[in-house]
């Protein structure tokens, strides 16, 4: 009798320690499309940089001027009109990056100006560098157009249900006329539902 | 031997389901208000700061218990007056993905029946805390303000927004579920009317507010920010909101006209408004603690004739504290003005009682079968002495659920005025504490100033937007 209680006793030590293996990881495809909840997601920001950034390529007045040059713009902080905290930067970062790679616009980053002026800074007066080699002030161009925008969100809820429709919307003005010579929107919609059971 | 083996079984379940289901819910077998007593002493001025690091880190070992959702709440605000911002935004996050969470939760969870099942045989503490409705609405009111403290005022605006939003969806999902309230009480044949009878006090206090999560410190915050941020149609709707509920305001009255007026409507007498070399002043003053729930029993008639005397949470309304304004006065002690009450967060708490207390009387009468059930089977098994030691557990464990938020203030008033540019030094005073505060008032910026008044010390915060 001594003996079963002593193997019982062994038996629930080893099922409970089995329990308590580590965290499970696992490397996922970045681009899957992700449901985990509700809120702003990274399928979300894909979905939005890949429509505006084709809408804007493909826009007949924007082939055209850029068939022969690439414009230089400026990116202008996308406002945040949502109930999330959503970072909008990194929308505007991978809109910037996909329009980059198509070769028709080039970019001033002003979130690094700092940087710049204090390298440019240390290039001409440090007296460290070769004046003949070292980047002269004045010389950076200005930007043509401007990309700016907002995304805004409504939200409805009931006890069973939640409804979310996002709006992104993305502008580009040209900074000397003042005309705004595109402008582009994607809306998604997610619904989640109450399941009946659950742990 | 035979009885103390039987009681061993009936007991040794219960403890074993408290257990297994958080052994955190500390709130089991101790009062919640007596631990609260703690998290109230911690927020003061400077010289306490050894003492609020201390229950901050308690708290903190709190984050993964049952009762988390509370302690984050209480932590949040305590870190949050001592303008730990970054610390009381994590608190305050914690709380709100639970909120979020239980939005979509299922409807049948087995955790949660697993917890409904052991309160049934403890009492209501062993169920884990899923905060209140006004509880929500101040969660994100706080969480804004520690933007602000950031000075991140785009935060802040997503989560005023994330206010609104809230209190539209609570004011549309509470009727309904009074409503299923009264649908399971009449299933399980029980009879509110009697029961209800006991509560009919709260009623002083209930109704003075509109609803138990109409927030108008809220909106009136929100209509402030907006206003001040230069969303003027956003102002408009929330200082509206706020004179609803407090149609005899006279700042939101002046609120309302002067953001119709900047707006372009026709200029009234006396709108308050800023001239080019002066900066707005928005005080908001949170007055004492809001009251803790106390506990009284009441009889539950059982199934075969007797009672059974259960234990509920209820408020002591005739104890009420009276709350006081906040006189506000220049450098040379001329009064500027007075406070005016905009929420009774002691209110909200009574009336969200009021709401749970259908809810309640169902969880309690099915409470009060499992343990005659459970008196009466020790009684025939194990005699008199196994009927004594039942008696003595249902004593012991029977408490009511006395939890709630207990670090948020008994009132919290507002006003507005205008200073000339420059340093300006403010009296702030109660009629039982002072303090001054040198402010640096810049021409048509807006600052808020906030005003605490916790165990008669006037703490300030001041946020610039």
């Amino acid at each position: 009798m001594k003996l079963v209680q002593f193997f019982a006793v062994i038996m629930a030590a080893l099922i409970l320690a089995s329990c308590s293996s580590g965290p499970k990881i696992q490397y996922g495809d970045a681009t899957a499309v992700e449901t985990t909840t509700i809120g702003f997601g990274s399928t979300d920001l894909q979905s939005i940089a890949a429509k505006l950034v084709d809408d804007l390529i493909s826009f007949p007045p924007i082939v055209q001027m850029t068939s022969s040059r690439r414009p230089v713009v400026f990116v202008d902080k996308i406002k945040n009109k949502t109930t999330e905290h959503i970072d909008t930067e990194s929308i505007t970062d991978t809109v910037q990056t996909k329009l980059l790679q198509s070769g028709k616009f080039r970019f001033v980053d002003m979130t690094a100006v700092k940087a710049i002026q204090e390298q440019m800074k240390f290039q001409t007066e440090s007296g460290m560098v070769d004046p003949g080699k070292a980047a002269a002030f004045g010389k950076q161009t200005g930007a043509e157009f401007m990309l700016y925008g907002n995304m805004s969100s409504i939200v409805k809820r009931n006890s069973g249900a939640q409804d979310v429709y996002y709006k992104f919307t993305l502008k580009l003005v040209n900074l000397e006329s003042g005309i705004m010579e595109w402008a582009g929107e994607k809306e998604i919609r997610k619904t989640g539902e109450k399941s009946f059971m659950s742990l | 031997m035979a009885w103390f083996i039987c009681i061993c079984r009936s007991v040794a379940p219960v403890i074993l389901f408290a257990v297994l289901q958080g052994c955190a819910t500390s709130s089991l077998f101790n009062a919640y208000p007596n631990q609260a007593v703690v998290f109230k002493k911690a927020i003061g001025p400077a010289q306490t700061d050894v003492m609020a690091d201390k229950v901050l880190s308690d708290l903190s070992e709190e984050r993964d218990s049952a009762d988390a959702m509370l302690y984050m709440m209480e932590r949040g605000r305590v870190a949050q007056l001592h303008s730990r911002f970054a610390d009381s935004k994590q608190d305050f996050q914690l709380v709100i993905s639970r909120f979020d969470e239980q939005d979509l939760e299922s409807t049948v969870k087995l955790s949660d029946s697993a917890a409904q099942g052991s309160s049934l045989l403890v009492n209501d503490n062993a169920i884990p805390y899923k905060g209140a409705g006004y509880e929500r609405i101040f969660t994100h009111h706080h969480q804004a303000f520690n933007y602000l403290g950031e000075k991140d005022l785009e935060g802040a605006s997503v989560e005023f927004r994330k206010v609104a939003l809230e209190q539209r969806i609570l004011l549309e999902k509470h009727e309904q579920e009074v409503a299923e309230a009264y649908d399971e009480a009449a299933e399980n044949d029980i009879d509110m009317s009697t029961l209800s009878e006991a509560f009919s006090g709260l009623d002083s206090v209930a109704g003075s507010v509109k609803s138990s999560f109409q927030n108008a410190y809220t909106f009136y915050a929100s209509a402030a920010f907006w206003e001040a941020t230069g969303e003027l149609n956003s102002a408009l709707v929330d200082y509206k909101k706020a004179y609803e509920i407090n149609p005899d305001n006279s700042f939101i009255k002046q609120d309302i006209e002067r953001v119709a007026f900047k707006q372009g409507g026709s200029s009234g007498d006396n709108v308050n408004i800023a001239k080019d070399n002066q900066g707005t002043i928005v005080v908001f003053f949170e007055d004492g603690f809001v009251p803790a729930k106390s506990e009284i029993k009441l009889p539950i008639p059982t199934f075969d004739g007797g009672f059974f005397s259960l234990a509920f949470p209820y408020y002591d309304v005739n104890q009420w504290p009276v709350s006081q304004s906040l006189k506000v006065m220049d450098d040379r002690f001329n009064e500027l003005g007075r406070t005016e009450i905009v929420v009774d967060v002691g209110a909200l708490a009574v009336k969200d009682l009021k709401e749970r207390i259908p809810g309640l009387i169902v969880r309690q009468t099915l409470r009060a079968f499992a343990k005659y059930e459970m008196q009466k089977q020790a009684e025939k098994n194990g005699g008199a002495a196994g009927q004594l030691m039942a008696s003595l557990y249902n004593i012991v464990s029977e408490s009511a659920d006395r939890r709630s938020w207990l670090t948020l203030p008994h009132t919290a008033q507002i006003m507005r005025f205008n200073l000339d540019e420059g340093v300006r030094e403010l009296n702030f005073s109660t009629p039982i504490a002072q303090t001054s505060l040198a402010l640096n008032v810049k021409p048509k910026k807006t600052t808020f100033v906030r005003v605490v008044n916790a165990n008669n010390n006037l703490i300030t915060q001041v946020y610039e937007l």
